[in-house]
C-alpha cells in the first residue's frame, strides 16, 4: 500500500472519527450519540497505535508521546477523582478511607510525569522517538509546566475571591501552582536526562507562544459568536414584556421540575 | 471567607498571576536560543488553528442554538461572521510574511503539523485546566462547618 495512503488511513482517518464523535455528541438522538462514543474509542485506539502501524509518518511520534503520558494521566485524574468522591461530599461514592490514596496516586502521577524528564530508566515510559527526543514531547512538557502554574496561580487567587467552603482550596492552588513554578525554573537552569536546560528553556519560550495564541484564538472567536447571539437576543422583548405562560407552557414546567425533584438518581 | 464580586483591580491581579511564570522565563531567556521570528511565527499559528477549531464548535453548538431560541437563521450567520473574520485575519497575518512556515518543507504538511501541533498543546492546557478544577473540588469543605 502507497505509504500516503497508509498514514492517512491509519492516523489521519482515526483522528477524523475522534472529531467526528465530538459532533454526534451534540445529536439529541441517543443512539447517534452512542454511535459517536463508539467511533470515537476506535479512533482513539487506532491513532494511539499508530506510532506501531505507521512509523514512518512523523506524526505518529504524537502517538507515542500520548502513550507514554497516559499512565502519568490516568494516576493523576483516577486519584483526584477518588479524593474528590471519598472526601466529605453529598454524593460519596468511595470509603473516607481510600482518599489518602487518592491523593498518593495523584501526586506518584504528576512524579512520574515528572521523573519521565530528569531519568532516562527503562521503567519508566520513554520520551525517546526515532533515536531523539520527541519532538512533540519538547510541546507538551513545558506547555503542561507553565499551564499549571499560570492557571493555579491565577485559580488560587480567584477562587480566595469568590469561593465558599474553599478555605483550603486557594491554598493547595497556590502551592501546586507554585511547585509547578519551581519545577519549571530548575528545568531552565538544570539539565535532564535527554534534553539540556538551554534546549528546555527555548521550548519553554515557544510554548508560552502556543499558549497565548491559543487564548488569543479561542478569546476571539468567543468574542465573534458572543456578538452574533447579542444581536439576535437584543430584538427579544424583556421579561416583563413577556405574555404570562399559557396552560401548556406551565404543564411542561411542573413536568421539568417533577423530573428533577428526588435527588435519589442526582449526583 | 471573602465573597465579594470580582473587581477590576481583582482580575488585573490575577492576570497578573497568570503572566508571572512566562515574565520569569523571558527574563532568564538570555540563557536561550529563543528566535522572536519562529516564536511569532508558533503564536500566529496557534492563533489561527485554535480560530479554526473553536468556531466549527461553535458553529455545531449554534445549530442547537437556533432551534431552541428558534432562530433558523443564527447559525449561517455565525458562520459567515467567522469566515470572514477568520479570511481577514488570515491575510493580514499571513501578507505580512508570507505563509506561516516552520520546519515542514510544504503548506500541507505545515497544515497538518499544525492539527497536532494543536492537539498536543491542547492536551496540556486541558491537563492542567482539569487538575485546577479537580484539586479545587477535593477541598470543598463540609457545609456543617464554622467560618
Amino acid at each position: 500500500m502507497d505509504n500516503e495512503l497508509k498514514v492517512g488511513l491509519l492516523l489521519w482517518a482515526p483522528l477524523g472519527l475522534v472529531f467526528l464523535s465530538f459532533g454526534l455528541q451534540f445529536r439529541k438522538d441517543p443512539t447517534m450519540q452512542k454511535f459517536g462514543k463508539v467511533i470515537g474509542g476506535v479512533g482513539i485506539l487506532l491513532f494511539s497505535v499508530s506510532f506501531l502501524t505507521v512509523p514512518s509518518s512523523p506524526s505518529a511520534a504524537s502517538s507515542a508521546l500520548l502513550v507514554s503520558i497516559l499512565p502519568s494521566t490516568i494516576l493523576m485524574f483516577f486519584g483526584l477523582y477518588i479524593a474528590l468522591f471519598s472526601g466529605d461530599v453529598p454524593v460519596r461514592r468511595f470509603s473516607p478511607k481510600l482518599r489518602p490514596l487518592g491523593l498518593l496516586m495523584f501526586v506518584v502521577g504528576f512524579a512520574l510525569l515528572e521523573a519521565m524528564h530528569w531519568s532516562s530508566s527503562d521503567w519508566l515510559p520513554s520520551t525517546m522517538w526515532d533515536g531523539e527526543t520527541n519532538r512533540f514531547w519538547m510541546i507538551f512538557k513545558p506547555t503542561f509546566l507553565l499551564a499549571m502554574s499560570s492557571f493555579l496561580l491565577a485559580g488560587g487567587y480567584l477562587v480566595n475571591l469568590i469561593g465558599q467552603r474553599i478555605s483550603q482550596t486557594s491554598q493547595v492552588l497556590f502551592l501546586t501552582g507554585g511547585f509547578s513554578f519551581v519545577l519549571l525554573i530548575i528545568g531552565v537552569l538544570v539539565d535532564g536526562s535527554e534534553t539540556m536546560s538551554e534546549e528546555f528553556h527555548t521550548s519553554v519560550l515557544y510554548a508560552a507562544s502556543d499558549l497565548l495564541g491559543f487564548l488569543a484564538g479561542i478569546g476571539l472567536t468567543i468574542i465573534c459568536f458572543s456578538l452574533t447571539i447579542w444581536q439576535f437576543e437584543r430584538r427579544r422583548p424583556s421579561l416583563d414584556k413577556l405574555p404570562p405562560p399559557n396552560s401548556e407552557q406551565l404543564k411542561q414546567a411542573a413536568d421539568i421540575i417533577k423530573n428533577n425533584l428526588g435527588g435519589e438518581d442526582d449526583e | 471567607m471573602m465573597s465579594n464580586r470580582l473587581g477590576l483591580r481583582n482580575l488585573i491581579v490575577a492576570g497578573l498571576l497568570f503572566l508571572l511564570p512566562l515574565i520569569s522565563m523571558i527574563v532568564f531567556a538570555s540563557n536561550s536560543s529563543y528566535d522572536a521570528e519562529r516564536g511569532l511565527t508558533r503564536f500566529l499559528n496557534a492563533f489561527l488553528t485554535s480560530y479554526t477549531v473553536a468556531s466549527v464548535f461553535l458553529v455545531v453548538n449554534m445549530f442547537r442554538y437556533s432551534k431552541s431560541r428558534k432562530e433558523p437563521t443564527a447559525p449561517w450567520i455565525s458562520m459567515v461572521y467567522a469566515a470572514v473574520l477568520g479570511i481577514f485575519v488570515t491575510l493580514m497575518l499571513t501578507t505580512q510574511g508570507g505563509f506561516l512556515m516552520e520546519e515542514n518543507g510544504s503548506q500541507r504538511a505545515q497544515i497538518l503539523y499544525n492539527i497536532i501541533h494543536f492537539i498536543v498543546a491542547s492536551m496540556a492546557i486541558l491537563i492542567a485546566i482539569g487538575v485546577m478544577i479537580l484539586l479545587s473540588f477535593v477541598n470543598l469543605e463540609s457545609k456543617d462547618d464554622d467560618f
